[in-house]
C-alpha cells in the first residue's frame, strides 16, 4: 500500500466527506437521545429505533415508487410508535429502563426481519432503491476543500445540521428546554411548580424515538439504499455513549459523531487500499474507540441529570 | 451517597418473583400467553394459522426423540448463559454481554482443545471446560473494572464488546488459526480427548446439558447458602445497606461479573467442544440476547431459569419447522421474546396497582 495516497487532496477529501455521511446516523440518534436522557429517561432501545427507522424508510420508499421523503416520515412516525411503547413502560410503568430497552431492541429486530421476509420473501436478488443524491449548494460547493465535505452533501446531512441547531435552540433557549432539564434533574421540585413531568418525559422519549429511527433511516434510504439485518449493527450503542461523551449536548452529540464518522471511513478506505491491518480489527475500531471514549467521559466528571433512571412517583422521594 | 453510579439506583427489587406471592409466578405464565396470542394475529394476519403454526413448533420440539434432543442440545447453552445473566442482574448489573462472553468462551476452550495436548480425556475435559470459564469470565473483567473502578456504564460496554468478540473469532478462524486444509473459515478439528462426550448415542446431545443442570444447582446455592451469595443479593437489592453493612462493593460487583462472563463462556465452550468440534463463526444464533429474555421470564431465580430456558429451547427449535413447514418467518420468536419481557412488566405493574 501506498501511504503517499493518504495525503493526496483528492483522498483527504473522500475520506472527510465520508465521515461527513456517516455521521448522520449518529448524530441523529445521539441528538435523539439527549432528549430522552435530559428528561431522565435512559433509553437503551435506540438502536432497535434505528432498526424500526431504516426497515420502515426502506419498505416505505421502496413500496412507493421511491419517494424517499414519504419513506422518512413513515420512519419518524415508526419510531415516535416505539418512543410512545417506551414511555409507557418506563414512565407510567415505571419498569426498569434498561430491561425496556433491551426487550425494544429484540421487538425492532423481530419485526423488521419478520416482514421483510413477509413483504419480500426469500429472494436472492435483494431489493434496492436509489439512495439520495447530492445537492450542490451555489458558490459554497466551489470552496476548496469545504466545499466538497461539506457542502455537496444530500438533503438528509443539511437536515442534519438543522436537527443539531434547533434542537439546541430548544433545548437551552426555549421554556420546553427547562421544563426536560427539570424533569431531568429534580422531578419533584419541577412538578411543584406545575411542570407536568410525564408530559415533558413522553414528548422527549417520543422526538428521541422519532430522532433515532430517521437516523436509522437515512443509513437504508439515505446512503446504502437496501435494508439487510445487520445495517444498525451498534451504531444505536454508540450514540448512546456519545451522549454522555457530549456532556448532554447536541453541539456535542455532532462533534462525536463526527469523530465516529471519520473512523468508518478511514475504515472503509483502508480496507479498499488494502491496509496491512486485519479487516476485522478495523471493523472492530468503532466499537472499541466507543468504550475509550466513556472512560475519558468518566474521568472527566459526570454530569448527568441527576434523576437520570429514576421513575417518577408524586410524593415519593 | 451522590457519587452512586447510577443503574444501581435502578432497583432490581421489582423484577425478582416476590416471595410467598403467587402473583410472582403467574405474571410470567399469563405474559408467556398474552405473547403467543398477540404473535398468532400477527401470522393470522399473513394469513398463517397460528394453531397450525404452534403445532409446527411442538412437532419440531418435542414431537419425537430426534427433536426432544435437539430441544435439550439448545436448552445447554441458553440455560448457562440465562444463569449468567441472573447472577450479574441480581447484583443490579446489566450485563448484556453474554453473546460476547459466549464466543470468547468458545475462543478459550478452542485453544486448549486445539493446541494443549493430547493428554487423557479426564485431563484434557476439564481444561478446555475450565478454559472455556475462565475466557467469558475475562471478557467480563473488562466492563467489571470499568463499572467497579471508574463507573462506566457495564451495560454499553458489556453491549459493545459483543461486537468486538465476534470480530475477535473472525480473525482467528479467518486468519492464524484457520485450518490449512479447509476452505471455510473455520479451524481444525479439535482434539479427540478434549471433546465433551455423547450423553445420548447417536445424537448430538453432549454433556453441556449436565454442566448446565449442575450450574443451576451450583448458582442456586451460591446466592442462597453463601455469605458471597448474600451479599451480592444485598449490593443488587439496597447497595446503601451493603455500603453501611461494609460490604466490599468493589469487589462484589467484579466478582458477580467474572462468574456471569464465566458461564456465558461455558455456554460457547458447549457449543465447540460439544456439538462442532471446531471454533467457527456463528456458533451463536444471539443466545447471549435471548438469555436475558430467559432469566427475566425466571423471575431472576436459577429454578425459574431452568424452566424458562426448556421453554425457549422449545420455542427456538420448534420456530425452524415452523418456518420450513408453514412458512412463518422464524423471526417470530424475537417477537415472541420481546412481548414477554413486556407483558412481565406490564403484568408487575398491575399486580401493584392493584
Amino acid at each position: 500500500m501506498n501511504w503517499d495516497q493518504f495525503l493526496s487532496y483528492g483522498f483527504l477529501v473522500g475520506l472527510f466527506a465520508g465521515a461527513v455521511r456517516l455521521s448522520v446516523p449518529i448524530v441523529l440518534a445521539a441528538i435523539g437521545e439527549t432528549f430522552s436522557e435530559r428528561a431522565g429517561v435512559l433509553n437503551i432501545g435506540i438502536e432497535g429505533m434505528m432498526v424500526t427507522g431504516a426497515f420502515v424508510g426502506f419498505v416505505g420508499a421502496e413500496k412507493s415508487g421511491e419517494n424517499l421523503l414519504l419513506g422518512m416520515i413513515a420512519a419518524a412516525l415508526a419510531g415516535g410508535l416505539m418512543g410512545l411503547i417506551m414511555a409507557i413502560f418506563s414512565v407510567t410503568f415505571r419498569a426498569n429502563q434498561t430491561v425496556t430497552g433491551i426487550s425494544l431492541l429484540v421487538l425492532s429486530n423481530g419485526i423488521a426481519i419478520f416482514f421483510f421476509r413477509v413483504f419480500y420473501g426469500l429472494t436472492l436478488r435483494v431489493p434496492t432503491i436509489e439512495p439520495l443524491k447530492p445537492i450542490e449548494i451555489p458558490l459554497l460547493a466551489k470552496i476548496p476543500f469545504l466545499g466538497p465535505v461539506l457542502f455537496s452533501q444530500n438533503a438528509i446531512v443539511y437536515a442534519m445540521l438543522i436537527v443539531v441547531g434547533l434542537s439546541s435552540v430548544v433545548l437551552f433557549r426555549l421554556p420546553f428546554g427547562k421544563w426536560i432539564e427539570a424533569t431531568g434533574e429534580n422531578p419533584h421540585a419541577a412538578d411543584s411548580v406545575g411542570i407536568n413531568v410525564v408530559r415533558v418525559r413522553y414528548i422527549s422519549v417520543i422526538v428521541g424515538g422519532m430522532l433515532a429511527a430517521m437516523g436509522g433511516a437515512y443509513l437504508s434510504i439515505g446512503e446504502l439504499g437496501l435494508w439487510t439485518d445487520l445495517i444498525i449493527g451498534g451504531r444505536g450503542f454508540i450514540a448512546l455513549a456519545l451522549v454522555n461523551f457530549g456532556g448532554w449536548n447536541p453541539v456535542g452529540a455532532l462533534a462525536g459523531g463526527f469523530l465516529f464518522g471519520l473512523i468508518e471511513s478511514t475504515q472503509t478506505r483502508l480496507q479498499g487500499m488494502g491496509a496491512p491491518v486485519p479487516a476485522q480489527l478495523m471493523i472492530a475500531m468503532p466499537y472499541i474507540m466507543t468504550i475509550v471514549v466513556l472512560v475519558l467521559a468518566s474521568r472527566r466528571g459526570g454530569q448527568a441529570p441527576a434523576a437520570l433512571t429514576v421513575p417518577f412517583v408524586r410524593g415519593e422521594t | 451517597m451522590g457519587a452512586e453510579p447510577k443503574s444501581f439506583r435502578m432497583r432490581i427489587a421489582p423484577l425478582l418473583a416476590q416471595r410467598g406471592a403467587l402473583a410472582g409466578i403467574l405474571t410470567p405464565i399469563f405474559a408467556f400467553l398474552v405473547a403467543l396470542a398477540i404473535n398468532g394475529i400477527l401470522l393470522w394476519s399473513i394469513q398463517i394459522n397460528p394453531l397450525e403454526a404452534y403445532k409446527a413448533i411442538y412437532q419440531g420440539s418435542l414431537g419425537n426423540t430426534y427433536a426432544r434432543v435437539e430441544t435439550l442440545v439448545k436448552m445447554a447453552p441458553l440455560l448457562l448463559a440465562g444463569l449468567g445473566i441472573l447472577v450479574a442482574f441480581r447484583s443490579s448489573l446489566f450485563n448484556i454481554g453474554a453473546e460476547g462472553q459466549l464466543y470468547v468462551g468458545g475462543i478459550f476452550a478452542a485453544g486448549v482443545a486445539l493446541f494443549m495436548g493430547p493428554f487423557p480425556p479426564w485431563i484434557h475435559i476439564p481444561l478446555t471446560v475450565l478454559a472455556g470459564f475462565v475466557g467469558g469470565a475475562l471478557w467480563a473483567l473488562v466492563p467489571a473494572l470499568l463499572r467497579a473502578r471508574l463507573k462506566v456504564s457495564e451495560t454499553i460496554v458489556t453491549l459493545l464488546m459483543n461486537y468486538i468478540a465476534i470480530e475477535l473469532v473472525s480473525y482467528l478462524v479467518n486468519g492464524p488459526w484457520k485450518d490449512p486444509k479447509a476452505v471455510e473459515p473455520y479451524t481444525a478439528r479439535f482434539y479427540a480427548s478434549a471433546t465433551l462426550p455423547i450423553v445420548l448415542t447417536n445424537t448430538r446431545l453432549h454433556t453441556g446439558i449436565l454442566i448446565a443442570i449442575a450450574a443451576v444447582v451450583g448458582i442456586y446455592i451460591y446466592l442462597n447458602h453463601t455469605v458471597l451469595g448474600y451479599q451480592l443479593r444485598v449490593v443488587g437489592e439496597n447497595p446503601k445497606a451493603a455500603g453501611y453493612g461494609g460490604i466490599n462493593i468493589q469487589r462484589t460487583v467484579i466478582l458477580s461479573l467474572l462468574i456471569s462472563g464465566g458461564l456465558a463462556g461455558l455456554a460457547g465452550t458447549g457449543e465447540v467442544a460439544g456439538i462442532w468440534h471446531r471454533l467457527m463463526m456463528d456458533i451463536s444464533p444471539g443466545y447471549g440476547y435471548t438469555a436475558i429474555v430467559i432469566a427475566l421470564l425466571g423471575r431472576l431465580d436459577p429454578l425459574g431459569t431452568l424452566v424458562s430456558s426448556f421453554l425457549f429451547a422449545v420455542l427456538v427449535v420448534g420456530a425452524d419447522s415452523m418456518q420450513r413447514t408453514v412458512g412463518a418467518p422464524a423471526a417470530a420468536v424475537l417477537i415472541v421474546q420481546a412481548l414477554v419481557v413486556l407483558g412481565v412488566l406490564a403484568g408487575d405493574y398491575l399486580m401493584r396497582r392493584s
